[in-house]
């Protein structure tokens, strides 16, 4: 097997890599134009943030004064109000407003707990510090009552405030993980990621901390599963095939999101995702894709349009001779969601994934990365993706 | 002695007590009310109770304990002398003396009941009933003696009509009450309980019964000592004596009887819910242990007289008529059946008759002919006779006298025809018999019918039936006239008999069918049944509803409030205007409004008008403001605002002052309790003629008015007035009340599905022939009828609707209560997260405001939008605002819209004039307080663009919305939306001042016609508290003043009332600010 791994030079990879660079000279000049009909969100520095803060809080207390019936408006986050734009690719918001009123009973909690959130960012942005969902939940336990609704206010003041949740300095806990050909500075610490072992460089939620320096990666790898990353990782893949690695152990968060968009945009590098051939590693990858809905009004921050599909296709599986025994059948929920999935705007447009979509849907079987391993370990690393890589077989 | 005590069944038990309680309340209530009634149909009486005057009864207790002592000493006496005669052996008269000492001795007793209540003998309809324990009886036998029995004595008093001397002669005696002869709805009726129960007391004591009555129109009173004896006749211990009484009117009883020990939940529930019912008459109650219950009046006037009802043949029965055919004096029976009944006319009398003669001409086989009669033989050889009345000379006169002559048929051609006309005659009776059983037959059988088709297909062939023997009724009578004529033609052929052996008996049999020509008293027992059948068989219109008086809704539903004490506001239109407030007040508004208008505009015509009734309102509003200003213990913040709200009440269509009423509904309504009352119209059924009447309180106190644990507590029965405590489970109200379904109305019920809650139900049904319709002699259930309880149900049901419209009512109260508490608890910390932003950043409220102000401006705002307080908040608020705005730039785009809108519509104004008073009229407060809804209908209504008013809070609110979508992106919203604000608050005089200068007529001028939120409700509710102490003190000056002349001047009108004052001044003594004396049994008051 080894000796016919030597025949990969990833071909097809190194000429989308080529095709990037090119457009990207172009694209510099063309900025992202948004559709009319959205609402457009700032990524703000720590000063606009205030601002903003400052005089959202004017606006409340003149309104106390003017019948002591404060609210407050934000943009809806339902189902309705998104937009999916085709031009780029991104779920974005429409104008639908909403208005929360102090003196109703049905919004009195919700319009309070926002007001604390506010709060505290304003303190975090005041002292430069960065807190996560879970500390501001427990900033005021009594008030949130459960972390669900902490965690949608977080949303709606960034959503309320026109900005992304980053500049609210609010982040996600950190999940996620990276190792290849990278190396950054994080404050004041430059780090190597091929020099960290196998387990990488947890991606720091603070990103506005983290530059990136210098890569010579040709692609990036995102892989939904960790012991899918602790085979390449262990197989040093990058050392092979000069790449980024990249896991979000599940769905990507907003920080592994936001990194990848960063890398992406900087080192202007195709982005590949390795994802579980059934409806949900579908999912993740759409996450990546085009943002998830609930954040839908920070989709420019954190989606990568660009990221192809590499694996495990439906089709694969018989490319690959994966045996019976790997192979799952569907449930009925798995089939349920195959065929939300089919529904979407952006599957419907992308014929060769709703292609693949429809097979499994035929076909009623899913998988996961590691039926490769019955045909040996150094399968996924040795043939598979250098194969897929080389021939150019992705969505 | 025999005993009758089964008439009236009193049997030891607890039951007993309030038996005695019954027969003697209810007969006191009567004739107090037939006093008051007889008097008041005198123009000049003087007797007649001044229901006016306060009742001053709390002083009775007191006074009452004292004297409780000597009573007692007093009763010891008594018995000992008694029990004296009773060893005697037999009971003699006494001699003359002791007569003298034993009336001393009555007298005194009455003296000692009636001192407390002296001054209100007179005047207050007034019953006083005393329950006291005397020692047991010596002789009581070992079966009684196991049963804790006691003698009792019973003392009632009422200042009623009294008795003369003949009818306190009869008092006592079988059937000599007043009411069997004249049938009115009352409360007892047939005279047996007295007497039952005065048998009862001696068959059960030996002690004699004490009776002392007097009408007005006698000097002096007169009393007695009697028993009753087995013959219905009286012996005397005392006869009648003459004495002088401590009362001007009425009768007093007392009389001793042995029973079980007494216990409450008898007697006192029975006198108190007579007391709810007859809330027209004052009750006291001693009980055994020397507690007493006030029952003091709480209306002012009496119910209506109910007429004298005649009986409805229908609800006659066979012996009632036998009585008044043996009394009757009339000469015909027509004429009998026409004056004694109802509903009997002429021409039904003489139907009656016509059947009753027709059935006695079949019985004695003797036909009426035109003239003269004949027998209607059986069989062909019988003899056929003809009696004929003819003038003929017989006996010593000799004139021409009327005669019977009896012939004989002789010719046999006219026998042959008679007989062929008699027996067509006899065949035709026989089809009558026949078809009169097919009709008892489907009569029967429309009893067991479900259906209402099948029951109207019966009564189809019923009335075919009935047509079919008219029909043969009249061939009948057609053969008759053939056989007179038949006769008539052949004359010859009759034979006179001179000699006929059993001419009596042909003479009785032609009276004995002729029972028009008879007179009633001498009705043989033959006709008396042949008339009753006949008089049974006819159809009769409804007997008259007049007769049945209802006690009536209004009454009801204010006892139950006065008893329970409810928390009910009034009606308003159920306030007495005070005129003089309302003139004033006219006066302070009109002299308000001109002095606005001479400010405004100087060449603007100054006869506005202030609309009455809005006046009217607005002051039962002020006087509404001081209940609450005493209850809510804010007072100098309620009546700044008020102050303030009451002086803009002329401007801007009044819509502040709207406001101001909605706020007092609000405030005053929503901790209510509930009372309803509902009062059929009077129904006749069946021959009877009743009313039915329902009451329902429910209290949200449970001190007042707890859920009761037992089922029978919640309903009260009521007939004619009279509580029935007994047999609950049989009578017809309590099925009608459990055949409602209650929980339609928001109730829960037992379950035995009477309604459960905090509620008290009372149903009466009233009329005057009640007494027919109880199951059983004792009078305590109604029977079951269907009608009956159709109208018990739909009464009900009336009610029911009521109670859950306030139920829902009071759900949604609790509900905005619920929301206000909530949203207050999260104002602190919205308030706190809020300033602490302000404090961190560069707020520009950073200095100028404070977290306490925000707080206070936050929870003024919760609740209603329209309170009161908010209006007033606003106005003293906003120019701070106001100044703070004024330093930023106004943008541009607004003010060029808002100057090309002011032209637009001034254009508009001068094309068409009938926009005006719409858009005119209204205040940029009115319309701020829109709801965006209602604003973009009103200018769908009005074409936007065209009405200035509206157009520009609908144009904040869109441009509020639009602008806030994108205002974080670009451009703070606050700044633009506060200039327009700012610009509203300008606009109106502005545009005034444009329109004014071009038009000659000020445009303030049209009336305000659309009303923003409906108009105000009709039956506006509130509390209305005439008295203040401050009023009182105004009323008072340094003449001596009664209370009657204190209510007069303040214009109370309710005891309630009245009591209040009474109280207030007896704080005021206490307090010293008034001085107080007594003149004449009589408090007067003073100024110190």
């Amino acid at each position: 097997m080894a000796s016919k791994s030597e025949n990969w030079d990833l071909k097809a990879t190194k000429q989308l890599f080529q095709e990037y660079l090119n457009r990207n000279l172009k694209e510099q000049k063309n900025k992202k134009i948004l559709p009319v009909e959205t609402v457009e969100i700032d990524d703000l520095n720590k000063t606009q943030a205030l601002k903003r803060i400052r005089e959202f809080i004017d606006s409340i207390i003149e309104k106390i004064y003017k019948d002591g019936r404060p609210s407050i408006f934000l943009p809806s986050r339902t189902t309705g109000n998104i937009i999916w734009d085709e031009e780029n690719d991104l779920l974005l918001l429409g104008k639908q407003i909403m208005e929360k009123q102090f003196h109703s009973l049905a919004s009195v909690a919700d319009i309070t707990r926002v007001m604390k959130v506010l709060e505290k960012v304003n303190e975090l942005l005041l002292k430069d510090l960065h807190a996560t969902k879970r500390e501001i939940f427990y900033s005021a336990v009594t008030l949130f009552g459960d972390q669900k609704n902490s965690d949608k206010c977080i949303e709606d003041v960034a959503s309320m405030l026109y900005t992304t949740r980053n500049s609210t300095h609010i982040v996600a806990s950190a999940k996620g993980s990276c190792v290849g050909r990278l190396r950054i500075r994080d404050r004041n610490d430059i780090i190597d990621l091929e020099g960290l072992g196998g387990g990488g460089w947890t991606i720091s939620p603070m990103l506005d901390n983290v530059e990136i320096i210098e890569s010579d990666a040709e692609f990036i790898l995102v892989i939904e599963k960790d012991a899918a990353m602790m085979r390449l990782a262990e197989a040093r893949f990058w050392r092979k095939y000069p790449c980024i690695l990249l896991t979000a152990q599940g769905v990507g968060n907003v920080a592994v999101r936001m990194f990848l968009k960063r890398l992406s945009k900087e080192l202007n590098l195709p982005v590949f995702s390795l994802v579980d051939s059934d409806p949900y590693g579908h999912y993740i990858h759409s996450i990546y894709l085009r943002g998830s809905k609930r954040l839908s009004y920070e989709s420019p921050f954190l989606a990568t349009p660009n990221i192809k599909l590499l694996g495990v296709l439906t089709r694969d599986l018989d490319k690959y001779k994966i045996p019976n025994s790997a192979r799952i059948p569907m449930n009925k929920q798995d089939i349920k969601r195959t065929t939300d999935l089919l529904n979407e705007d952006f599957v419907k447009k992308n014929k060769e994934w709703e292609q693949d979509l429809k097979l499994a849907v035929k076909l009623k079987i899913k998988a996961e990365i590691q039926a490769f391993s019955s045909h040996g370990f150094e399968f996924l690393t040795d043939r598979y993706l250098p194969e897929k890589l080389t021939t150019g077989d992705w969505i | 002695m025999r005993k009758r005590t089964q008439l009236v069944g009193f049997e030891f038990g607890y039951w007993k007590h309030s038996q005695y309680i019954t027969e003697f309340l209810d007969n006191s209530l009567d004739a107090i009310e037939t006093f008051h009634w007889k008097e008041i149909e005198k123009s000049d009486s003087r007797n007649k109770f001044s229901l006016d005057q306060e009742t001053a009864l709390e002083n009775l207790s007191l006074m009452q304990d004292l004297l409780e002592e000597e009573t007692f000493d007093s009763d010891d006496k008594e018995e000992l002398s008694k029990e004296k005669e009773e060893e005697a052996g037999e009971i003699i008269d006494k001699a003359e003396i002791e007569v003298e000492e034993e009336v001393q001795r009555i007298i005194d007793d009455l003296e000692e009941l009636l001192k407390p209540i002296e001054d209100l003998v007179d005047i207050e309809p007034i019953v006083v009933v005393r329950l006291r324990e005397s020692e047991p009886p010596s002789f009581l036998t070992s079966e009684l003696s196991q049963k804790n029995v006691m003698n009792y004595t019973i003392e009632i008093f009422d200042n009623g009509i009294g008795m003369s001397k003949g009818d306190l002669r009869k008092f006592g005696k079988y059937l000599a009450s007043s009411k069997s002869v004249e049938l009115k709805q009352t409360r007892g009726s047939q005279g047996f309980g007295a007497p039952s129960a005065f048998s009862d007391a001696q068959n059960t004591t030996g002690k004699p019964i004490i009776v002392a009555s007097k009408t007005s129109d006698m000097v002096y009173a007169n009393t007695s000592e009697f028993f009753t004896t087995s013959k219905n006749e009286k012996r005397y211990l005392i006869h009648p004596v003459d004495f002088d009484s401590p009362f001007g009117h009425g009768t007093y009883i007392k009389l001793n009887y042995l029973n079980v020990k007494y216990v409450r939940g008898y007697v006192d529930t029975y006198i108190n819910e007579t007391a709810l019912m007859n809330p027209h008459i004052t009750i006291l109650f001693i009980d055994p242990y020397g507690e007493q219950i006030t029952y003091p009046r709480l209306v002012s006037s009496f119910p209506k007289q109910p007429k004298y009802a005649k009986p409805h043949p229908s609800s006659t029965n066979i012996g009632d008529l036998q009585d008044l055919i043996a009394k009757s004096e009339n000469l015909t029976v027509s004429a009998f059946l026409q004056e004694n009944f109802v509903r009997v006319s002429p021409k039904t009398a003489k139907e009656i008759i016509i059947i009753a003669e027709k059935d006695l001409q079949n019985k004695n086989n003797l036909l009426i002919l035109k003239e003269g009669f004949i027998t209607k033989s059986k069989k062909k050889e019988d003899p056929i006779y003809l009696l004929k009345k003819e003038k003929r000379v017989y006996g010593r006169s000799e004139k021409l006298r009327d005669k019977i002559i009896i012939y004989s048929l002789k010719s046999d051609d006219l026998k042959n025809d008679y007989w062929t006309l008699i027996s067509e005659f006899i065949n035709k009776d026989k089809n009558l018999i026949s078809i009169n059983k097919s009709i008892n037959k489907h009569n029967r059988r429309i009893e067991t019918v479900n259906t209402k088709k099948e029951q109207k297909n019966i009564e189809k062939e019923v009335d075919k039936l009935v047509k079919e023997i008219n029909k043969i009724n009249k061939q009948n009578e057609e053969i008759k006239n053939q056989i007179y004529e038949l006769i008539k033609r052949n004359e010859s052929g009759l034979l006179e008999l001179k000699k006929f052996p059993s001419r009596t008996e042909y003479e009785d049999l032609i009276r004995e069918v002729q029972i028009s020509k008879a007179k009633p008293v001498e009705l043989s027992n033959e006709q008396f049944n042949s008339l009753f059948h006949a008089f049974k068989s006819i159809k009769y219109m409804g007997p008259p509803t007049d007769t049945a008086i209802p006690v009536g809704d209004r009454v009801l539903e204010n006892t139950l409030v006065k008893e329970i004490g409810l928390k009910i506001s009034e009606n308003i239109e159920d306030f007495d205007d005070p005129v003089s407030n309302l003139v004033s007040v006219k006066e302070t508004l009109l002299k308000e409004k001109k002095k606005q208008e001479s400010l405004s505009s100087e060449d603007a015509p100054l006869d506005r008008s202030v609309n009455n009734s809005e006046i009217e309102i607005s002051v039962s509003r002020i006087l509404a403001s001081y209940d609450i200003l005493e209850n809510n213990g804010d007072p100098d913040e309620f009546n700044n605002t008020f102050n303030k709200v009451f002086k803009k009440l002329d401007d801007e269509s009044g819509s502040s002052y709207r406001d101001l009423l909605n706020y007092f509904i609000d405030i005053h309504s929503k901790d209510d309790d509930f009372a309803s009352a509902e009062t059929r119209p009077p129904t006749s059924g069946k021959g009877l003629a009743y009313v039915v009447e329902a009451a329902l309180a429910y209290c949200n106190d449970p001190k007042k008015l707890d859920t009761p644990k037992r089922s029978r507590d919640v309903l009260s029965r009521f007939v004619n007035r009279t509580p029935k405590l007994r047999d609950s489970a049989e009578c017809a109200i309590t099925k009608a009340v459990q055949s409602v379904n209650w929980k339609n109305y928001k109730l829960d019920t037992f379950d035995n599905n009477l309604p459960k809650g905090p509620i008290k139900l009372l149903v009466n049904v009233s009329g005057p022939y009640v007494h027919l319709m109880f199951k059983s002699q004792s009078k305590n259930a109604l029977a079951e009828d269907e009608e009956l309880i159709k109208e018990i149900k739909y009464c009900l049901e009336a009610i029911g609707r009521r109670l859950r419209a306030y139920l829902n009512k009071k759900d949604t109260f609790r509900k905005t209560e619920k929301r206000s508490s909530v949203i207050e608890r999260y104002i602190p910390t919205f308030v706190e997260s809020l300033f602490n932003i302000a404090k961190t950043t560069e707020s520009e409220y950073k200095e100028k405001s404070s977290p306490e102000e925000l707080e206070r401006l936050m929870k003024e705002a919760i609740g209603k939008k329209t309170t009161l307080k908010l209006i007033v908040e606003q106005r003293t608020e906003k120019p701070v605002i106001q100044k703070e705005g004024e330093r930023k730039e106004i943008p541009k785009k607004v003010e060029i819209e808002w100057e090309k809108e002011v032209e637009e519509a001034v254009d508009e104004k001068s094309r068409t004039e009938d926009h005006k008073p719409e858009t005119e009229t209204f205040s940029e407060k009115t319309l701020l307080k829109w709801t965006i809804k209602e604003l973009l209908e009103y200018s769908k209504e009005f074409d936007i663009s065209i009405s200035p008013n509206s157009k520009k809070i609908d144009i904040i609110n869109k441009i509020q919305s639009y602008k806030k979508t994108e205002a974080m992106v670009e451009k703070p919203t606050i700044e633009v939306e506060e200039e327009l604000v700012k610009l509203i608050s300008k606009r109106p005089e502005s545009l005034e001042n444009y329109v004014t200068s071009k038009e000659s007529k000020p445009i303030k001028e049209t009336p305000p016609k659309p009303k923003p939120k409906g108009i105000i409700p009709q039956t506006i509710q509130t509390t209305l508290p005439v008295i203040t102490t401050d009023k009182i003190i105004a009323t008072l000056n340094n003449e001596w003043q009664n209370i009657t002349h204190l209510i007069f001047k303040l214009k109370i009108k309710d005891m309630m009332d009245a009591r209040y004052l009474q109280n207030r001044l007896k704080e005021l003594v206490r307090r010293e600010k008034v001085e107080m004396l007594i003149i004449k049994n009589k408090k007067h008051w003073k100024l110190k």
